[in-house]
């Protein structure tokens, strides 16, 4: 997962009460380094990145030895001392916009989705000669993406190979395209041995 | 055969009816009618336009009706539907004004007895400014005729015909994998009578006939043995 994600994914776990419902509170470098485990130069990198977005705001910085509770380590008074900064969440509608997953639209993708939608719509089945054409993609394409949605329990061919297979949509997820796991490559659960 | 997408003089009709209502003029309406025979890639040319330019297609049924159609339309905007019909009603406006798309209505003729739909779809324009395309059977535009405030809306009636002589030879060249003799071509527009459907299957008899002789081209005496 992206470092960013997994920083907006700590900010809201961590400011979510016994009701499983988002408080608009304060949160520290410190609390942010202890769930994500990342490096404090990493999240320090990301949250300026998101201050100046205007997505959360610096409350409160001071040294971190300065701290009356858990004063943080200095080790040997050497090099400027670690701040202990407090943030807070400034728009939490547009943070959640910012780390969900972002699909890329107007993509081959959307366009054999839209085909494949729309063909079953009027006729109930589609080809992959429906795709290339209508969606004006490789044919090449519109196989490996009709292999990713039949894996995914998505769409379902006539017969297992040869000329003339249609194929029937099984799931209809909606007018965005779902989203299709990259296939592993090398070793492991999926790939090659 | 070849995999192309081939514009004929009705698509580019359809897409130059779909560029006059895709305007930001205020006070000009918005609507447009598609209306031709069976077999003549009416809605072949909708789904292409829809999959290009992220535009919404929707298959009337018979049994719709008002609120029906309502919902299916929010569905296609990518939200989940509210349960009252006056909620879906404003979500349709919401999701028109931060996403305008172009809306597509196939199979009009279900629902040209339908007031209630129509309406609906009327003031959906009204209030949106969306751009609408009705695509329905030749006789559609007779019959939608007779709701005058609607008929009005239209910017812009498209025809559909049947394939002439430059389109069957422009669809063969496109399409065919082997060439068409002067005559044969000449003859297939005859005989197909401008439908695509039959000219494809032409095309695939061609093909065939071109494989057996191992021949790069075809004329009548090959096509037309009997």
């Amino acid at each position: 997962m992206e470092k960013l994600r997994i920083v907006g994914k700590a900010i809201f776990e961590d400011g979510i009460d016994k009701d499983g419902n988002f408080v608009d509170r304060f949160f520290t470098l410190d609390q942010l380094i202890d769930i994500t485990g990342l490096s404090r130069t990493e999240i320090r990198r990301i949250m300026e990145k998101l201050s100046r977005e205007n997505l959360v705001i610096e409350v409160a910085k001071k040294p971190g030895y300065l701290l009356l509770k858990n004063p943080l380590p200095w080790p040997d008074g050497n090099g400027r001392p670690p701040l202990a900064i407090t943030y807070r969440v400034r728009n939490k509608e547009k943070l959640t916009q910012r780390i969900k997953p972002r699909q890329k639209e107007n993509t081959a993708q959307d366009r054999m989705w839209s085909v494949i939608r729309n063909k079953t719509k009027v006729d109930g089945l589609f080809q992959v000669r429906d795709l290339v054409v209508l969606g004006e993609v490789k044919r090449e394409n519109a196989r490996w993406y009709l292999k990713q949605l039949r894996r995914a329990g998505i769409v379902k061919p006539s017969r297992d190979g040869g000329p003339g297979v249609t194929w029937t949509l099984l799931k209809d997820t909606g007018p965005r395209r779902p989203a299709i796991e990259k296939p592993t490559r090398g070793r492991g659960e999926g790939g090659k041995p | 055969m070849k995999s192309n997408f081939v514009i004929t003089k009705n698509v580019k009709k359809f897409h130059l009816g779909i560029d006059h209502i895709n305007h930001k003029l205020k006070g000009v309406e918005r609507m447009l009618l598609v209306t031709g025979e069976p077999g003549l890639g009416k809605t072949d040319a909708a789904i292409h336009y829809c999959a290009q330019n992220g535009a919404v297609l929707i298959r009337t049924l018979q049994l719709m009706t008002g609120p029906w159609l309502l919902r299916k339309i929010v569905e296609e905007l990518g939200a989940s539907p509210a349960r009252r019909i006056s909620e879906a009603f404003d979500q349709v406006i919401d999701l028109q004004k931060n996403r305008p798309r172009t809306i597509v209505l196939d199979e009009v003729d279900r629902f040209c007895e339908k007031t209630e739909i129509l309406e609906t779809i009327r003031d959906i324009h009204d209030v949106c400014h969306c751009p609408i395309v009705f695509i329905g059977e030749e006789m559609a535009d007779k019959k939608l005729m007779r709701y005058r405030r609607l008929y009005r809306r239209f910017v812009e009636v498209v025809r559909f015909e049947k394939l002439d002589r430059d389109d069957v030879g422009k669809f063969i060249g496109e399409l065919s994998e082997v060439r068409f003799e002067t005559d044969a071509a000449e003859r297939a527009a005859n005989e197909t009578d401008g439908k695509i459907s039959d000219i494809v299957t032409l095309i695939h008899r061609a093909e065939t006939v071109a494989r057996t002789n191992k021949a790069a081209a075809v004329g009548v005496k090959e096509l037309w043995k009997n």
